[in-house]
């Protein structure tokens, strides 16, 4: 039988060997990073859900939910946007932003947007030590994130296509004055048109996504 | 610490799941509670057949880890059933030809039941908006639709 590890801290989850457990909407899809009889460390306790605004900054707790980003009057318009991405209330009412980072999809719904609007993430890093950093390092460096900052007043435009509402995004990007970001389905995240790969998949051609991409920014004004 | 005993509320009853921790909680309804009004349609969180309310939000149980049931309150459609609005919400289902197939129906009537917990009067693309995330292939939504109308002005009298 497999184990639910419960944590007395959050630096604690660093020394199991598991899945850490927050919204729970990876773990049982399809392509779930667990493996068999690997653990599971259940942090949701321990991860604020809070959202909070000083002055034009606004600080969300990894916990937060997609409905309660939704409903919160503070919540820019572009996140506001990208959450709506996510069709079905019930994944909106469970996922996290929190959970949508960490797991790094190449369809995710929240990394474009967040990184175009220069989002900060305050994170747990593996030494047990609090920093902040870029969301575009967080792939590289990981950690439990405890928070995101973003400024409400950074305009962010998203640009989505999928092949039905309830289907993961073929591409998704987000542009700002100082900053573009695209999640190409098959492929990853990228932090510029000029990096980004495409494959051929059942989602699409290589072609199709590319023009997807080189489109969006040419309607965002940046190319 | 290890555990493997979860503690949660089931539709108004205290109850106890032993074992892993990662078993879905669609699988423990239908299996260990014999509740299987709760459907499988997708597995994949998308079709909204599986919902079940948890702490008065609608979500997908198929997956929903049982480690992440533990202290929740869950009411799934056998217990819905029994409360006044549950009742009046199916007879209208009923009265207004909502059901064909019928296996999208307990889905959409918990999502009923949240909307109609949380608003009165609710407009149709409030309706429609609540019921996005159970998929039905039978009805074309209409007479849903219309049903949950029916509901809400007959809890209001009216």
């Amino acid at each position: 039988m497999r184990d639910l590890v419960r944590i007395n801290s959050l630096k604690e989850a660093f020394s199991k060997n598991g899945i850490l457990l927050a919204g729970g909407t990876e773990v049982l899809r399809l392509n779930s990073p667990l493996k068999k009889d690997m653990p599971l460390i259940d942090i949701l306790p321990f991860l604020s859900d809070e959202i909070r605004k000083d002055g034009e900054k606004l600080s969300i707790g990894s916990a937060a939910t997609f409905a309660s980003i939704l409903s919160c009057p503070y919540s820019p318009e572009y996140l506001k946007e990208a959450v709506s991405y996510m069709p079905s209330p019930q994944l909106r009412n469970q996922a996290t932003i929190g959970g949508n980072i960490a797991s790094w999809r190449d369809d995710s719904y929240l990394i474009p947007t967040l990184s175009a609007s220069g989002a900060v993430l305050f994170v747990l890093n593996q030494d047990g030590k609090e920093e902040r950093i870029p969301i575009m390092e967080y792939c590289k460096k990981g950690g439990i994130i405890l928070s995101v900052s973003i400024r409400g007043d950074e305009k962010v435009r998203n640009f989505r296509e999928g092949l039905t509402s309830h289907s993961h995004a073929v591409v998704t990007a987000s542009f700002s004055s100082k900053s573009e970001c695209y999640a190409i389905k098959g492929s990853g995240i990228f932090f510029s048109l000029e990096q980004a790969e495409f494959c051929s998949d059942m989602y699409g051609r290589a072609e199709y996504k590319s023009y997807l991409a080189s489109l969006y920014r040419k309607e965002s004004g940046r190319a | 610490m290890l555990d493997n005993k979860i503690s949660f509320t089931l539709n108004g009853k205290k109850v106890e799941f032993i074992g892993d921790p990662l078993r879905r909680l669609i699988d423990t309804l239908r299996e260990d509670f014999g509740l299987t009004g709760v459907k499988e349609g997708c597995g994949e969180g998308e079709c909204g057949a599986c919902s079940v309310i948890k702490d008065g939000k609608l979500v997908t149980s198929c997956i929903i880890p049982m480690g992440s049931v533990a202290g929740s309150d869950i009411w799934t459609i056998e217990g819905i059933r029994d409360t006044e609005l549950g009742a009046i919400i199916i007879e209208a289902f009923a009265d207004g030809g909502a059901v064909q197939c019928g296996f999208c129906i307990p889905g959409m009537v918990l999502a009923s039941y949240v909307l109609l917990s949380e608003k009165t009067n609710p407009s149709e693309l409030e309706i429609r908006e609540a019921i996005s995330g159970n998929i039905c292939r039978c009805t074309g939504y209409d007479l849903i639709v219309e049903s949950i109308r029916l509901a809400d002005s007959r809890r209001r009298g009216v």
